[in-house]
């Protein structure tokens, strides 16, 4: 029976990797997620969790640490935020070519200069080529869930790629909300503990060898060519979990991406985050004064969701979209218009980045950008690049 | 005034401004005050993370008179031998360049680069805040956390003793290697004066401060614990400058472990038997200690050449 | 100490405070007491990572006095300040600029004559 939990979104990923049954963490401590390693650690030593613990060095070793320990079969984890998330930047493109699961955690976090410490998404969007799966939260409750559905998308033989599950820095990690915690039974039941091939791990027997030179013409791009395909058939995977997810524990979100009252809106405000279950009650506001408004809650960002975007967004009533992010470098905005650029009848492309470096996003402020898109409807020339949002002229600028 | 404080009273100027962010009774705040004390206003100066409780928060300005660029976690070493030859470069070869760098960023994650610094021989000053874990990140352990100490991330105490940066650093041919502590803020300001010679330098001087958010003492007793951890010989002070290896402020007593322990709530949870084992290693370390003043002395015949 | 070679950058340290003082950046936040929290949840951040994560008690109402009767002029308070606020007077003795003091109590501590009382209250 599950029991309902009054917890942090920190403190929910590392029970969500309790559940999991981990076998091995390697992490560095860096705010906000610097109490997932807290956690496991005290799980470790009460006894809850059996598995290794490595206090590394720094975020690189960290990572290389549990690179080491995916390719000798372990399941395992790690968290970290903005300037550790960079400095590993090396070591997840070498996990994620090589093929071993793995999940992730990032409290987003923005990044140097200047030496900012609220949430902001630049440290996650910036490793978009990198080849792993990214999954965006937006409760506590679905970090929760989400660890969870993280192992099996990760382990999913038709995948195979390591995932990273990223949490608003502060307005998640550190926010209190009630969770439902499934017993260790109900998991276990959901997710199978990690069987890898005999070819997937290294032992001590046989000849094999792993990760190894490519140099010349020899199978290099036949390796991305398995990643490529691997990533396309994580989208099929990823709605695939979450509706059995749905079926075990009765919460789901969507798969891809989560629409609301998109049938017959005019304008669309798309986004991902915590900051979108905001926009989801302004759009109830909204409506109920008559406007006709929708979202569209992106939840995985990498593989990027194109046709379902397509379908979901491109219809008669849609007039205008409006995109915004929580970073300046407009990769959301980006991502919707190239998503958008072959289909006919597509609306107008507005993109912002709202919240950057904590700054809240209010109900008002998503009040306002509705209204933006609402103003441009028919506009031809529409900004090529994404404005940010409320920006202070003054120093007594509120 | 007493005798031992007149030389850093002398020097009326202050370079810390009060508007800090560091917590209350932070054992880094007497250091950096009394090295920008020691060392004056032509210098260049990178802080780190506790450090960075010196620079300055937007929109509030510098907590310094002198400008303080923070130099990003894990990269100490660039960031210095990037401003020593910057300074050559541009003429300000009297400029004096220090960095004030934290224990996990020294001995941990910028380790390679600190490594780096020295081997290279740039003319910089390498000052260490130990508060002997990751103070900014809430106090998880670091490679200088000492034995048995409870941290959040060993919350049983930590198993093994602290990486003794100073001996490494001794190993990379430093000229000038000092530990000080800041229960003897005279003995601080001396060895920063003498670092500042450039025959001297790179120097490394490494200094036990104290950190009650993360030691869980009380603010009051940071000078107090600081003290008590060199007369009980956890902490002993020792100064090498190009060929003579000297002990500095041997107690003439040495006070038993408890009452350093007892003032911190860190160790809270020590037995007898943990205890017995601290007192192993500050045996050992002091014995390490002993023999390198022998080695280092007039009485060493030389090392023995039978085959 | 001989002027250093790029004097524009170098503030003189009155400009600097003369500066704070006129923009009233005091330490706003007057901490609140409350009981020692040990591994419970942490202090709010309003002050950035150093004090939020572990600072399991925030002193409130505490006071630092200085006494100048029983004052031996010996300078330990001003050396072992960690924020440097304690200044020397025209006559020899030491005040404590109460606008800047977050009272920690090593002054209080440090004194060998016992001329600096750290207590609660105003």
């Amino acid at each position: 029976m599950s029991n309902i939990k009054y917890m942090r979104g920190n403190q929910a990923a590392a029970e969500a990797a309790r559940l999991s049954r981990i076998e091995f963490m390697a992490a560095y401590p860096i705010p906000p997620s610097a109490e997932i390693m807290e956690a496991v650690r005290t799980f470790i030593q009460e006894g809850k969790l059996k598995a290794g613990f490595l206090e590394a060095d720094g975020e690189k070793s960290a990572q290389a640490a549990c690179f080491a320990a995916a390719f000798s079969g372990c399941r395992s984890f790690n968290a970290t935020s903005s300037q550790g998330l960079l400095f590993m930047h090396e070591t997840l493109h070498m996990h994620s070519g090589a093929r071993l699961p793995m999940v992730l955690v990032v409290g987003n976090r923005s990044v140097f200069s200047p030496h900012g410490m609220l949430c902001d998404h630049t440290d996650a969007v910036s490793q978009r080529d990198t080849g792993w799966v990214q999954l965006y939260c937006g409760t506590v409750q679905e970090v929760f869930d989400t660890v969870i559905q993280a192992f099996k998308i990760s382990e999913d033989p038709k995948v195979k790629l390591p995932v990273m599950v990223c949490e608003d820095g502060y307005w998640l990690t550190h926010s209190l909300e009630c969770t439902t915690v499934p017993t260790q039974e109900e998991v276990d039941a959901f997710l199978p503990p990690y069987q890898p091939k005999d070819y997937d791990y290294i032992a001590p027997y046989g000849p094999s060898f792993f990760t190894s030179l490519a140099m010349m013409d020899n199978w290099f791009a036949e390796y991305k060519y398995q990643e490529l395909v691997a990533e396309r058939n994580a989208l099929k995977v990823i709605e695939d979990v979450d509706q059995e997810f749905g079926g075990h524990f009765g919460r789901s979100y969507g798969g891809l991406l989560d629409p609301y009252m998109v049938d017959d809106a005019e304008v669309i405000v798309i986004g991902m985050g915590s900051v979108m279950v905001t926009a989801r009650h302004t759009v109830d506001i909204m409506r109920s004064a008559g406007k006709r408004v929708g979202i569209v809650k992106i939840r995985a960002f990498r593989p990027f969701p194109r046709k379902r975007l397509a379908e979901v967004v491109v219809g008669s009533a849609v007039k205008m979209l409006v995109v915004i992010e929580k970073t300046h470098v407009g990769a959301l905005f980006d991502e919707v218009r190239s998503a958008l650029y072959g289909v006919d009848n597509r609306p107008g492309i507005l993109g912002f980045g709202a919240g950057i470096n904590g700054r809240d996003v209010s109900p008002y402020n998503i009040i306002d950008l509705f209204e933006q898109g609402f103003k441009n409807i028919g506009n031809g020339s529409l900004p090529d690049e994404p404005q940010l949002y409320f920006i202070r002229k003054k120093d007594s600028d509120v | 005034m007493l005798k031992k404080y007149k030389e850093i009273f002398e020097i009326k100027e202050e370079w810390m401004l009060p508007v800090g962010r560091s917590c209350i009774g932070c054992g880094g705040g007497i250091l950096t005050r009394i090295v920008l004390k020691a060392v004056g206003g032509n210098v260049l100066f990178t802080a780190g993370s506790c450090g960075t409780n010196t620079t300055g928060h937007i929109p509030i300005g510098p907590m310094c008179t002198i400008p303080v660029p923070v130099s990003q976690l894990g990269v100490p070493g660039a960031a210095l031998a990037g401003m020593e030859v910057a300074a050559r470069v541009k003429g300000m070869e009297d400029t004096q360049i220090l960095g004030i760098v934290g224990d996990g960023d020294a001995a941990d994650i910028g380790f390679g680069t600190i490594s780096g610094l020295f081997e290279r021989g740039h003319k910089v000053i390498c000052i260490v805040i130990d508060n002997q874990g990751y103070s900014a990140t809430g106090g998880q352990r670091s490679g200088t956390t000492e034995l048995k100490a409870w941290t959040r991330s060993t919350p049983e105490g930590k198993s093994r003793p602290p990486k003794y940066m100073p001996l490494i650093m001794l190993a990379h041919d430093a000229p000038y290697v000092a530990t000080c502590s800041v229960g003897y803020p005279e003995d601080i300001f001396k060895k920063v004066r003498k670092a500042m010679k450039r025959e001297n330098q790179p120097a490394y001087i490494h200094c036990f401060t104290p950190c009650p958010t993360s030691w869980k003492n009380e603010p009051s007793m940071t000078v107090e614990v600081s003290r008590r951890a060199v007369t009980c010989g956890v902490w002993p002070l020792w100064e090498y400058e190009r060929g003579t290896f000297r002990r500095n402020l041997v107690p003439k007593r040495q006070t038993p472990v408890e009452d350093y322990l007892s003032l911190q709530g860190r160790f809270k949870h020590v037995t007898e038997e943990d205890i017995g084992d601290i007192r192993d290693y500050i045996k050992e370390l002091n014995e390490k200690i002993d023999r390198l003043v022998y080695a280092y002395s007039k009485d060493f015949k030389g090392a023995s050449r039978a085959a | 100490m001989e002027k250093p070679k790029s004097v524009k950058t170098v503030r003189k340290f009155e400009e600097a405070m003369e500066f704070i003082r006129k923009r009233q950046y005091f330490y706003h936040w007057r901490p609140q007491y409350v009981e020692d929290l040990g591994e419970g949840p942490r202090a709010p951040s309003s002050m950035g990572v150093t004090q939020s994560q572990g600072a399991d008690f925030i002193m409130k109402g505490y006071s630092v006095t200085m006494n100048k009767k029983k004052c031996t002029k010996c300078g330990t308070c001003w050396v072992v300040c960690s924020l440097g606020i304690i200044r020397e007077t025209e006559d020899g003795y030491f005040e404590i600029d109460h606008d800047y003091c977050r009272p920690c109590g090593i002054c209080a501590q440090e004194c060998p004559a016992g001329a600096i009382e750290f207590r609660a209250g105003e």
